[in-house]
């Protein structure tokens, strides 16, 4: 172990994520070593200074200018969804099931643009496939490539989804 | 009918509860108790006011987009700062695109060069109340890079695990340690000059 | 000897008879009911020592479309679905997958995260085809639902 990863394992001890075996003989070596109980020491009190240090701070603002801004927002983007994502029910059944279709159209068209001597792709829709979404946060980008007997649906979520729910798919 | 509820006196869950339904007052409510929080965890990250107070605005649009995403698992207001956490973090990282690395990313990545510089000793405690100390905190915050200071708000400020905070700034968790270590070395450094400046340790 | 005849022919009859519903039936079951392989597969940019890799087969398809250069096999669930019927399965703590057989080898699978259900995706799923269903996870990877027959 190299001084850097030493140093790293002394904070992940401070932090409390080395427990069991691990921390004890880390702890044991700390407790012969004169520099690294000093270090051990001074993350102590480093983590001890800072956690909950955050200072309050008032906005820089008025309450009422600042909800004002926040509330227009709202409107705005409560019409704007209403005008063009959510007019009638029938409409909103037909965008969740064009939206996607109208993605792969989109990138397909890019595709023929930007590179015109581009291989075919053998990229195309096929009329058996629907797709419903049940979340506005997630957008989709789908194609069905019969070249490769493959049909693709890749879900584009925010960051903030991915943490509210995405997370721990893997695990 | 019923009777308009007194906004003012309800608690936080019963506003989020009316807001769900639609009740724009409600939340303008909720946005009047914890707006300084928000913009204060914004300002942490983001060290700009006008960025703060647009990122947090944002992030209170967001809120009210997502309230039914809400089933009370933590505070509303964690909940929100979690939120603006990430709207501010996708800045950094829209912003970061266009730059350069810092002087402090290439030491991390070709190896640092004061590894046998121990972490400065600073004990103000005993001389400094607390709001001071806060005071001389937050201004060393300020001078770290944006990678030290958000690896720092994340851990201390909003006691996330390494391992969520490897997930939210889209690296490992190695990555994660050294930017701690070197944020709180960092850290130590800057308080020592400034205590030592200001005659409270030798 | 008419009469043994006769009960012969009415043995073979109902012999025939039997095997004709029986089989026929047999082969309904068998026309009917869809067995659906749903695999989880992770896709990164780093070699996973220990882990389980795809088939050549799924690897080249992917690695065709996605920038991964790995891809490991997380979970693999074997699903026979008969008509009409639908099934669950939990790929991992947080997915899972509700496959419906709609008949003519139409399945529609619903893709859930932690209990909420995110799209459902209807298509006629052919032999040695996949239906892929995909999005970026932490840091530089990505998952993938493989689902073929």
């Amino acid at each position: 172990m190299n001084e850097n990863e030493i140093q790293l394992k002394v904070q992940a001890l401070v932090d409390g994520v080395l427990t069991g075996r691990e921390a004890e003989e880390l702890q044991q070596r700390i407790n012969n070593d004169a520099t690294l109980q000093q270090l051990h020491e001074r993350l102590t009190q480093m983590r001890g200074l800072i956690a909950n240090s955050e200072l309050p701070r008032p906005l820089p603002e008025s309450g009422d200018f600042y909800w004002n801004k926040i509330a227009e927002s709202i409107e705005r983007e409560e019409r704007a969804g209403e005008r063009i994502a959510k007019p009638t029910p029938a409409n909103r059944w037909l965008l969740r099931w064009l939206a996607p279709l109208a993605g792969v159209s989109t990138v397909v068209l890019l595709l023929t643009l930007q590179q015109p001597t581009a291989p075919d792709l053998g990229i195309t829709l096929s009329s058996d496939h629907e797709l419903e979404l049940s979340s506005d946060e997630i957008d989709v980008m789908t194609y069905n490539s019969d070249d490769d007997s493959m049909s693709i649906v890749w879900l584009d979520y925010s960051m903030d989804i991915q943490k509210d729910y995405m997370e721990l798919w893997l695990d | 009918m019923p009777a308009e509820p007194d906004y003012s006196t309800a608690e936080a869950p019963q506003l989020v509860d009316r807001a769900k339904g639609g009740d724009l007052q409600a939340f303008e409510e909720l946005v009047s108790r914890y707006r300084d929080r928000a913009y204060a965890r914004a300002y942490s990250i983001m060290r700009n006011e006008d960025l703060a107070v647009d990122l947090s605005q944002n992030a209170w649009v967001k809120a009210w987009q997502r309230l039914a995403q809400f089933h009370g698992e933590a505070s509303f207001p964690t909940w929100l700062n979690r939120i603006v956490t990430n709207l501010c973090l996708d800045e950094l990282r829209r912003r970061k695109r266009a730059r350069t690395d810092s002087i402090e990313e290439i030491e991390e990545a070709t190896g640092p060069v004061e590894n046998r510089m121990d972490i400065q000793e600073v004990d103000p405690m005993e001389r400094l109340n607390r709001e001071e100390l806060r005071e001389r905190i937050d201004a060393a915050m300020a001078k770290l890079s944006d990678n030290h200071r958000t690896v720092l708000v994340l851990y201390e400020y909003e006691q996330l695990e390494y391992k969520h905070i490897a997930e939210k700034m889209g690296t490992s968790i190695g990555t994660v340690m050294s930017r701690l270590f070197y944020a709180r070395k960092k850290m130590a450094a800057l308080l020592g000059e400034t205590l030592k400046r200001d005659g409270l340790i030798e | 000897m008419i009469l043994l005849r006769n009960r012969l022919f009415n043995r073979i009859a109902l012999l025939m008879g039997l095997l004709l519903f029986g089989g026929g039936g047999l082969a309904l079951v068998q026309a009917d009911s869809i067995t659906v392989n749903a695999r989880l597969v992770l896709g990164t940019g780093k070699e996973k020592q220990g882990s389980k890799k795809v088939s050549d087969s799924i690897r080249k398809r992917l690695a065709k479309v996605f920038k991964w250069m790995h891809y490991y096999q997380l979970t693999n669930k074997k699903l026979t679905i008969e008509d009409a019927k639908t099934k669950t399965s939990k790929l991992s703590k947080n997915a899972s997958i509700k496959v419906t057989n709609q008949k003519n080898g139409k399945i529609a699978v619903s893709l859930f995260s932690g209990g909420k259900m995110l799209l459902q995706k209807t298509q006629t799923l052919r032999e040695g085809h996949y239906m892929v269903l995909a999005g970026k996870s932490t840091g530089d990877s990505a998952w993938f639902i493989v689902l073929s027959k």
